[in-house]
Parts: structure tokens; C-alpha cells; sequence
């Protein structure tokens, strides 16, 4: 990294990293601090204020004292001895005036650089505002500031120019704060608070959250509204992107055809519709899905309300050996396992970490979707809609079970002594920024396209050359098919689907499904040829051969027995690579992860090979 | 528990009745959490509210300063106010 940089600092929940977006115009990425595991994001200041500037986000803090991992991550790079900041802006919320400026007086005591960000100006009167107590208390600039309406950004950019290569001439190290000093400074702060508005008002923002807790905290129907909103959420990601994903099927099934039609018998025709295109599809149908997940929690977080949701169910999880401040990661965990672990880095408590670190894999994330959906959609063909759609949301309670399960094993299992708390604060409500919110949207979701894409595309090449080669000139496409490499590769492990009632077929999509789970789907149109059925989608090529696949010995391939041992299957086993990768970090080491990937796996099966011997037992195909 | 004290009586905040305002006398317990607490602003001499209480003996909402904080009652045990 360059030697200069500015810092941002501050509390939770202060405006930090919105101000932080604002000026770099979001064009920051996250970076890995060199030498060790600690990521944050960085960022250029954007070039409509003339300098450039390295910006540095860090997670937020209530003080110099890090009680977990987010907020030893912004510990550690104030005290790095060999890269310190050349200035700390602090984010001081202009309603939490007398507890914010408590990290300030930390920061002033060690000696840094302070530039204070007076934020969510939007919520006052900026006439009825004098900063000049503050300036004058910490001999520091100050800048009353709004992301919202971009009051002051201009200003607080030009004040960081003016001090970026500035240099403390020694930092002290942070001196323990009593209790004492603790109730001397938010005195003293309070003072200072008092002589910022030069009216007293009437705090709207928090007379407007006080009405709106009295229902949404309220015992009962908290809990009722809580239960309601997520029902709503889910259901949204099915009933909202249908639509889309019909259109995006339609689209890559009709590339996909055309293509092979136009140029019959053509080796790179056959490759660019089988191999690309319908694979492509396969994955890019489930975006908007992902989309609306992603939609639905940043504007529950913007809101406010997700820290409500963490109170309200914090005592259920804490029974689980969890902790309120799990349910984030967890909910996050139903879009994808990799921002899910990272989010878990606010916890606190070693084991309550471990823990939900530990299930996040087991909720029932993005990319099991369209593995679900195709084998649901397989199971109710041609029956009414709501059939699959109940059935879904069973898959989805199942998962959840299987985690609780999990952590309350785990709970027993794991001997971490360490404090447990939940003690949390709870914005006030704000109507979330739909710039903002769409910001969140597409980063996330392109970050998903990003990681899936060349990873299918890789794929794709490799499973239609080892399923159209050696014999790609025979007469017909099974004989092509089984006399192929992953015909042969897939043999060897015949042995081990059988008991769950598949073949090398379905062995060799599991084994790819390893990848990122989503390839399984574009794995079976691989192997199946998909483009060359005349169908109007590619999922109902797909089913089409689907239904009428058979093994060696003449048995159909896919029956109600064996898609339910492939959905139990898909619900519990490991089968993503990034998030093993991924643990490895959060977990700091290969032993938990390892433990994950074995047990999750093996159990998966185990459990799957019982579901279908127990199904066919009954007489079910 | 009630405690007297020079003529003063005091009681542990998670034993306190919702919308009622207490001043806080002292913050004690397990370091990590009184730390923690006093960075929230629950300093002796500040002020506190009892906002609810979730179901089954869940975190309690206080509002301290002007900001919402949710706390187990294992947390609030840990803050005596002033009765």
C-alpha cells in the first residue's frame, strides 16, 4: 500500500462507511493488509475534489479497547508501526453526539491526526448547529456533514486534502480508561453536546423510532412482524423473480438451440450451444433471485431494522450456544456462505463465532437454488405451482433445522470458555437510500456472477470435451456419450451412487458440483446435450431428458426416491470450495474447516443413501 | 436485591420496571461487559431508561443518551441504578 493514507474511523451504525462511499464514489475494493489476514476496503478520494487520496474504511468501533475480530482489524491498523495514517477522520453522529466523541477523546490521547465528520446532518437544522465547541474541546477540525443530501462532503474533502501528509510526531499507547475517567469525560462531553445546538429540539428521528419500537419491539407483535417479514422476504426471491428468470431461460434456451440447429453436425456449433450457452444459462437464471435476497436484507440493515431482529431473536439463539449477532451472518448465509463467514467477524465470543461460523454452510444458500428449483420443477411436473413452492420452503426449514441441530451439538461438543454478551445498539429507523441500496445490490450480485462465471466456464469446456471426446463421430449421442471420458472417469465412481440411486452420470455432476454447487445444473445439460431438444426453455429440455434417462440396466435414472436423496444431499454436504477457502481465514486455520467439510459431506450421504433405500422400501421408484 | 446504603436504596437494572427513568450508581461485573458498557455510555451518573423486554426473559431495550440499546438481563444485572 502507499506510505500515506487517511483512516476512517468510528462507531457502528455513525455513517461511516456511507461518508466513506460517498467520497470515493464507491470505487473502493477490498484489499488484504500485507502480512496478515486482516481485509478492509480502500479506496481512491473521488477526482472531483483535484487531489488524490488514499481512503481507508475500517470496521466500526466503540473505542481503542477491541473486543472482536471487526474491531481489532481497526486497532491494528491505527498501531501499525510501520504504516500509520496520516490523519483518523472520525464519524461522530450528530445525534450521539456525547457517546461518539468518546472515541474521539481515545484517538486525541494516543496523539492521532483528527479530522471529525459530524454526520446525519440530515436529521438537524445546520443553522441551529455550532461546532465550535467540539473544534475548541479537541483542538480538531470539524465538519458537519450529510451523505444523504451532500451537505458538507465537499468541504470535509477539502479539509482532508489540506492534511493528508501529516504525521503525528508519536503515538502513545492507548492508557486504560476506569470507570471513573468514563463518567468524567461523557460529562464533560455532554457539556460540549449542549453547547453544539443553539436550540433544544425535538429529536424527530427519535420520536419517530420510539413509536414505530413500541410496535415493531413489542413482545408479541415483534415477534409476529419479525416472522412476517421474513416469510415475506423469502417468498419474494420465488414469486418477484420468476418472471426474470423465465426471461433469462428463454433467452440463453433460445442461443442455445439456434445455435446447434444453424450449423447441424458442427463440432464448434455443438460446442458454443451445449457447452457455453445452455451452462451459462444455467447459472445466470438464478441472479435475479440472488438480486432480491440481497435487495431484501440491505434494506432491512439500511432501515434500522435488522438490529431489532438480532434483539429479537437473540434468547432462542442463545440457546443454541448462538448469539443475537449470529443472526446477520446466518441471514446472509441464505444468499451466499462467503460474505455470511465474513460477517461473523463482529462477533465477540470465540465459541459463539465458531459456531456460526461452523452452520453458516448449512443454510440453504443462493447457489443450491437452482439445483433445488430443477429438481423440485422435476418431482411436480405438470402439477400446479404451489406444490414445488411449499416444498421449498420445506427444504428451507429443513436446513435451518439441520443447523440448529448443528450448533446445539456443537454447543455441548466445543469446550471454549469465554464471555458471552449481547449488548447492542439499535439505530434509528432512516429510510434506506435507494442509491445506496442498489449500490449494495449490484456489487453483491456482480461479485456472484464474478466468482461463479469463469469457474462455469472452465467447466463448461472441460465436461464437453471429456463428453464428446474421443468418439465425437458416433451415430447417435448416447453411444457418443458412453463412450466417453467422463463416461469412464464417472465409472469408477458408480460404486458409491449407486446406493443413492444414481449413475456415473450423475456421480460425475455431483464431483463438479464441488466447484460452486451451481454447476451441477449446467453439469447435467452437459452431459444430457440439452440444446439439441426443441424446447422453449432450458429447463424443460433438461427435464425432458430427465424423465426419460435410464441407467445400464434399463432403470430410469431419476425418480422420486433418488432427486429426494440428491435434494438431501444438496442440503448438508460441503460442496463449495470458496467457502472452504474462505473458513480457512475466518476460522484461522485448516483444522475447522477440514472438520466441516468431512462431517457435512459424509453425513450428507449417509443420510441421503438411508432416504432412498428407506423410500424404496416402501415401494416408492 | 435491594441495598441500603447511607440512606440510599439501589437495585440492579434488570429487575426495574419498563418506562421508568434510573440513574445509574454504579457499573460492576465481568470486565469485558462493564467495558463494553461504559463505551455505550451506561457511566455512573448517566441516565437510563427501561424501554421493553423481548419474550421469554430476552434482551431488554434501555435507551441511554438519547441512543437504543438492547441487553441481556445478564448485562443489566451488571448496571445498579439509583431506586
Amino acid at each position: 500500500m502507499t506510505n500515506s493514507f487517511v483512516a476512517f474511523v468510528g462507531a457502528p451504525n455513525s455513517g461511516k462507511t456511507t461518508l466513506f462511499n460517498v467520497l470515493t464514489k464507491s470505487s473502493h475494493r477490498t484489499v488484504n493488509y500485507p502480512g496478515s489476514t486482516v481485509d478492509y476496503a480502500r479506496g481512491e478520494l473521488s477526482k472531483e475534489y483535484g487531489k488524490s487520496v488514499t481512503l481507508v474504511d475500517t470496521p466500526g468501533t466503540y473505542s481503542l479497547f477491541p473486543k472482536s475480530r471487526d474491531e481489532e482489524v481497526t486497532f491494528e491498523l491505527l498501531f501499525d508501526t510501520k504504516r500509520r495514517p496520516n490523519l483518523v477522520v472520525v464519524t461522530v453522529d450528530v445525534s450521539q453526539i456525547a457517546r461518539h466523541l468518546l472515541l474521539v477523546q481515545q484517538l486525541v490521547e494516543c496523539n492521532f491526526v483528527v479530522l471529525i465528520a459530524l454526520t446525519m446532518a440530515d436529521r438537524v437544522n445546520p443553522s441551529e448547529i455550532n461546532v465550535e465547541a467540539i473544534r475548541k474541546a479537541f483542538g480538531a477540525p470539524v465538519v458537519l456533514v450529510s451523505s444523504m443530501t451532500g451537505l458538507g462532503i465537499k468541504a470535509l474533502a477539502q479539509e482532508i486534502i489540506k492534511r493528508k501528509n501529516l504525521l503525528p510526531s508519536s503515538i502513545r499507547d492507548v492508557m486504560e480508561w476506569e470507570p471513573r475517567k468514563y463518567e468524567r469525560v461523557l460529562g464533560q462531553n455532554k457539556q460540549i453536546q449542549s453547547h453544539v445546538f443553539l436550540q433544544k429540539r425535538i429529536n424527530q428521528s427519535r420520536e419517530r423510532t420510539k413509536i414505530l419500537d413500541r410496535f415493531l419491539l413489542h413482545p408479541v407483535f415483534g415477534f409476529v412482524t419479525f416472522i412476517l417479514l421474513m416469510f415475506g422476504l423469502f417468498a419474494s426471491i420465488f414469486w418477484l423473480a420468476a418472471p426474470f428468470m423465465d426471461m433469462i431461460d428463454g433467452a440463453f434456451g433460445y442461443l442455445a438451440s439456434t445455435t446447434v440447429e444453424m450449423f447441424p453436425d458442427n463440432l464448434i456449433a455443438d460446442f458454443v450451444g451445449n457447452g457455453i450457452f445452455a451452462s451459462l444459462g444455467a447459472v445466470l437464471v438464478f441472479v435475479p433471485q440472488i438480486a432480491i435476497l440481497f435487495l431484501g436484507i440491505s434494506i432491512l440493515e439500511d432501515s434500522g431494522y435488522l438490529a431489532r431482529a438480532c434483539s429479537l431473536i437473540d434468547k432462542p439463539l442463545s440457546k443454541l450456544g448462538l448469539n443475537g449477532r449470529s443472526f446477520v451472518p446466518l441471514l446472509s448465509g441464505y444468499a451466499c456462505a462467503i460474505p455470511a463467514m465474513m460477517a461473523a467477524r463482529s462477533m465477540s465470543s470465540k465459541k459463539e463465532k465458531f459456531l456460526t461460523l461452523f452452520i453458516i454452510p448449512l443454510m440453504s444458500c443462493s447457489a443450491r437454488l437452482p439445483v433445488y428449483a430443477l429438481l423440485l420443477t422435476f418431482l411436480f411436473w405438470g402439477e400446479p405451482a404451489y406444490k414445488p413452492a411449499f416444498f421449498m420452503v420445506l427444504i428451507y426449514l429443513c436446513s435451518l433445522f439441520v443447523g440448529g441441530v448443528t450448533a446445539a451439538i456443537g454447543n455441548r461438543l466445543l469446550k471454549i470458555k469465554d464471555v458471552s454478551f449481547f449488548i447492542h445498539e439499535l439505530p434509528y429507523y432512516r429510510r434506506p437510500s435507494v442509491r445506496l441500496v442498489m449500490h449494495h445490490v449490484f456489487s453483491k450480485t456482480w461479485a456472484y456472477v464474478k466468482k461463479a462465471g469463469p469457474v462455469i466456464f472452465v467447466f463448461a469446456i472441460i465436461f464437453w470435451l471429456a463428453t464428446t471426446f474421443p468418439n465425437y463421430n458416433a451415430p447417435t449421442d448416447i453411444e457418443k456419450l458412453q463412450t466417453s471420458y467422463a463416461a469412464k472417469a464417472g465409472q469408477v465412481m458408480e460404486p458409491l451412487m449407486e446406493p443413492m440411486g444414481g449413475d456415473w452420470r450423475t456421480g460425475t455432476a455431483l464431483v463438479a458440483a464441488f466447484t460452486a454447487r451451481e454447476v451441477f445444473v449446467s453439469a447435467l445439460a452437459l452431459v444430457f446435450q440439452i440444446a439439441d431438444e426443441d424446447e422453449d426453455s432450458l429447463q424443460n429440455s433438461l427435464i425432458e431428458k430427465m424423465k426419460v434417462a435410464t441407467n445400464d440396466r434399463g432403470d430410469l435414472l431419476f425418480t422420486t426416491s433418488s432427486v429426494v436423496g440428491l435434494i438431501i444431499f444438496f442440503m448438508i454436504a460441503l460442496q463449495c470450495m470458496t467457502t472452504v477457502g474462505v473458513a480457512v481465514k475466518e476460522f484461522g486455520g485448516w483444522k475447522w474447516p477440514l472438520i466441516q467439510l468431512f462431517t457435512f459431506t459424509t453425513v450428507s450421504y449417509v443420510l441421503a443413501v438411508v432416504a432412498v433405500q428407506i423410500l424404496r422400501a416402501f415401494g416408492v421408484g | 436485591m435491594v441495598i441500603m446504603h447511607l440512606n440510599i436504596m439501589t437495585g440492579a437494572l434488570h429487575l426495574q420496571a419498563k418506562n421508568q427513568v434510573y440513574r445509574i450508581i454504579e457499573v460492576g461485573g465481568n470486565d469485558v461487559i462493564v467495558e463494553r458498557l461504559l463505551e455505550m455510555g451506561f457511566a455512573p451518573g448517566e441516565e437510563v431508561r427501561v424501554v421493553s423486554q423481548m419474550m421469554f426473559a430476552g434482551p431488554m431495550i434501555t435507551e441511554i443518551q438519547g441512543a437504543t440499546v438492547a441487553l441481556r438481563l445478564e448485562e443489566a444485572a451488571c448496571i445498579q441504578v439509583l431506586l
